[in-house]
């Protein structure tokens, strides 16, 4: 029997996702295990691979659309089923403009399409969706846009005033609940949902450029409930040093004479800062609630700007490996990243994570802690000033500002400021971390 | 406050009642010369004597029948049921006799009677012997239906069921026969149809009765550890039910895992997770979840058997589920 093929999560924070290819033609078969799509999601592009063998009937969201989780994306079935009945009207009405649709392989069906009921008419019987898959849950059948929403949600974000087409659910299939609809509430009231000008930048008819309203992709969302979650609810605190970049400029140009590829700063940074956790294990742990983890690998995550919003890889068990195997994973992991090709595994739990804006010649600033992480290390440039010496004369050395942001559930003040202060004289006087 | 066993309560509650009452007495399979199979009426044919207290025929459906047509006549009979299992046989003159006679004499005959004995699971018992049967009697419009949990309900509701003018079907339970617990020396009743909140908690509802309430009570003590603060309300009255207890805490908390040892398809766990969706629909954040018995007759190996059963894990894991907390 046909059955609609649903957008599925791909990765744990996944709750939409845009069709980047169709690897699989209407009308085709496909075996369990093949590639059907590629899709867009958050972070990555990840492949979509057929649960079961079956012929591809129908393809309801074309390349380049977006489907929350639990949106059908396709009609799957035998060859020679008619994929009309499963074709939901607003499927219909959301394939792009006849002249960029394919055009229909079947027949359709007559189906319930609102818009071509005459004013008056009864409301047309709306067929009910069979569920794809064991699970057999019965799908809603609210207007696409709104996700599935629990009744307390619902109520919750009627008396806040939320609209529920701006929520991201983190239940089940996308599921909005109470959390969700409150989070949202706390960013304060997000911009009328007007539609999207088809052209983009609209062009007023003085000539002037118009405002331009543009579409939020996944992972800029998910950027901005992350860091909103984080920054409103852990409460953050910064702590600030400057260190001797010096000794540790010179160690990396000693570690690199004859090297064919030289090894970053920043994994210099990123070893000396797992040198210094396993000095303070506190800092890499996590507030639960009632209890806090105290993570046992030293996992540093690496914030890499990309054109679209940045993604921050993770070096696992940093304590563990030598600057040159960290330097490695790290230029693999970010070509991987500016490829959009990083798994979830990948650049997810980081239990330490650290922000260098020093190539911008940024000299100092804070970070938002990256969660489930309590800590995030913001880096300036490393830049020549005049400094006092513990003489009285004067002298000049090329120092970095570093920016310590601590969750102060987990981490207190007096806490970070000796994490700090062993990750300052590590970097001054890198020889120390060996001892 | 005395800590007395949950059999020494209900010995306690008839003793009372057969000593306040002339009318009342006791008659059952073995409840005399051996005090009863599991020595609830221990002490009480010596104390009563054998017109109070009746060993009976091992014949369900005729010593039921006796008991209806005693308290048709006027007195108030304690029929005892070795077990639930065995009361199958006698549910001719439960259903079709005591639970009908008010509704078919146009009010002008009462059956005030109490049919009593030990229902669910023990152990090592198999299919026959292990049957949760609260859905029967509760389906059954006529009857009241009761199912103490600890041995001051167990003492409080007997002794309301013997006084109540009309039919009541008193699950007890054989693993729980040895349960302590404080029971006040001063009489008390505890009143038909009143839940009981045995833990507050404000992050979730757990709705139980009977033997399963104390597994749900490890849970909530296990949850409390992680930050959770589960709510456990015992029922004790599966009819009539307290609908306004439980549509007041799951108000509170927005999320309810009913736990109930019968089979799930049309129990009283099944009956109370529609009424929290229908009564508190506005107020759900989660899907309400049933811990029920697995949907097979009783494994008599025991680990399947225990397998078949709610436990305190089962309810963790559907509490977290409730809470979007899954792991």
């Amino acid at each position: 029997m046909a059955e609609q093929l649903l957008m599925m999560a791909l990765s744990p924070t996944m709750s939409e996702g845009t069709i980047a290819k169709w690897k699989v033609a209407e009308g085709s078969a496909f075996a369990a295990g093949s590639v059907l799509c590629e899709v867009e999601t958050d972070k990555a592009s990840m492949d979509y691979e057929a649960a079961k063998d079956a012929v591809l009937l129908k393809i309801l969201l074309p390349e380049g659309g977006k489907a929350a989780v639990g949106e059908p994306i396709a009609v799957i079935g035998k060859a020679g089923e008619d994929p009309g009945p499963l074709i939901p009207a607003a499927a219909k009405a959301a394939v792009p403009a006849p002249a960029l649709a394919p055009a229909p392989a079947m027949p359709r069906a007559p189906s319930f399409a609102p818009e071509t009921s005459a004013p008056g008419a009864p409301e047309p019987q709306r067929v009910p969706t069979p569920a794809s898959g064991a699970g057999g849950a019965m799908r809603p059948s609210a207007p696409s846009s709104y996700p599935p929403s629990s009744p307390l949600a619902r109520a919750v974000a009627r008396e806040l005033g939320v609209d529920l087409r701006n929520a991201r659910g983190s239940g089940p299939g996308g599921r909005v609940v109470e959390r969700d609809v409150r989070t949202l509430a706390a960013l304060g009231p997000a911009p009328e949902r007007g539609p999207i000008s088809p052209q983009g930048a609209a062009v007023s008819a003085a000539g002037q450029a118009a405002d331009r309203r543009l579409p939020v992709s996944g992972k800029r969302a998910v950027i901005a409930r992350r860091l909103s979650e984080s920054f409103f609810v852990a409460p953050h605190f910064y702590l600030k040093r400057r260190a001797d970049a010096g000794p540790l400029m010179a160690l990396r140009e000693t570690a690199n004479a004859g090297r064919e590829k030289p090894i970053s700063l920043n994994a210099f940074i990123v070893k000396l800062s797992a040198e210094a956790i396993v000095r303070h294990p506190y800092v890499n742990s996590t507030w639960e609630g009632a209890t806090i983890l105290e993570r046992s690998s030293i996992d540093i995550g690496l914030a890499v700007a990309l054109p679209d919003g940045l993604i921050t890889p993770v070096v696992r068990d940093c304590a563990r490996k030598g600057v040159a195997a960290i330097d490695e994973e790290l230029s693999a992991l970010i070509a991987k990243a500016r490829d959009r090709g990083l798994a979830p595994s990948e650049y997810e739990g980081a239990g330490f994570t650290i922000s260098n804006l020093g190539s911008f010649g940024v000299e100092e600033f804070t970070a938002i802690i990256n969660p489930p992480g309590s800590a995030i290390l913001a880096l300036g440039a490393a830049l020549a000033e005049p400094f006092v010496r513990g003489d009285g004369s004067v002298g000049t050395r090329r120092a970095m500002a570093m920016t310590l942001g601590c969750d102060h559930r987990v981490i207190d003040g007096a806490a970070g400021a000796r994490f700090l202060a062993t990750l300052v004289s590590l970097i001054e006087e890198p020889g120390k971390a060996l001892l | 406050m005395a800590v007395i066993t949950y059999r020494e309560a209900l010995n306690r509650a008839l003793d009372e009642e057969m000593a306040r009452d002339a009318r009342v007495f006791l008659m059952g399979e073995e409840v005399g010369e051996y005090d009863g199979a599991y020595k609830v009426s221990k002490g009480l044919l010596a104390k009563y004597g054998p017109n109070r207290v009746r060993d009976t025929p091992i014949a369900e459906l005729g010593f039921t029948g006796v008991g209806v047509g005693a308290a048709i006549a006027g007195l108030r009979p304690v029929v005892e049921w070795m077990t639930h299992n065995f009361a199958l046989l006698a549910m001719d003159q439960v259903v079709n006799e005591a639970a009908k006679m008010r509704y078919m004499s146009g009010g002008q005959l009462s059956v005030p009677i109490v049919f009593r004995g030990p229902n669910g699971p023990a152990e090592y018992l198999a299919s026959q012997h292990s049957q949760a049967l609260a859905s029967f009697w509760s389906h059954v419009p006529g009857l009241k239906v009761l199912a103490p949990a600890t041995p001051a309900d167990a003492y409080g509701l007997l002794k309301s069921a013997i006084r109540d003018d009309d039919p009541v079907v008193f699950l007890e339970n054989e693993l729980m026969y040895a349960t302590k617990g404080e029971v006040a020396e001063d009489e008390f009743l505890v009143p038909i149809g009143k839940a009981s909140t045995v833990r507050p908690g404000r992050d979730v509802t757990i709705v139980s009765f009977s033997r399963p309430l104390l597994a749900a009570l490890e849970a909530a003590a296990s949850l409390a550890a992680r930050g959770i603060e589960a709510e456990v309300l015992d029922l004790r009255s599966l009819r009539p039910l307290d609908e306004e207890a439980l549509y007041e805490s799951v108000a509170r908390t927005g999320r309810c895992v009913v736990v109930d040892e019968s089979w799930p398809v049309a129990s009283v766990g099944s009956h109370v997770a529609y009424l929290v969706s229908r009564g508190c629909f506005d107020c759900l954040d989660a899907p309400v979840a049933l811990v029920s018995g697995e949907d097979v007759p009783m494994p008599y190996n025991h680990t399947l058997e225990l397998a078949a059963q709610p436990s305190a894990a089962k309810i963790e894991a559907a509490v977290l589920r409730a809470l979007y907390r899954e792991e």
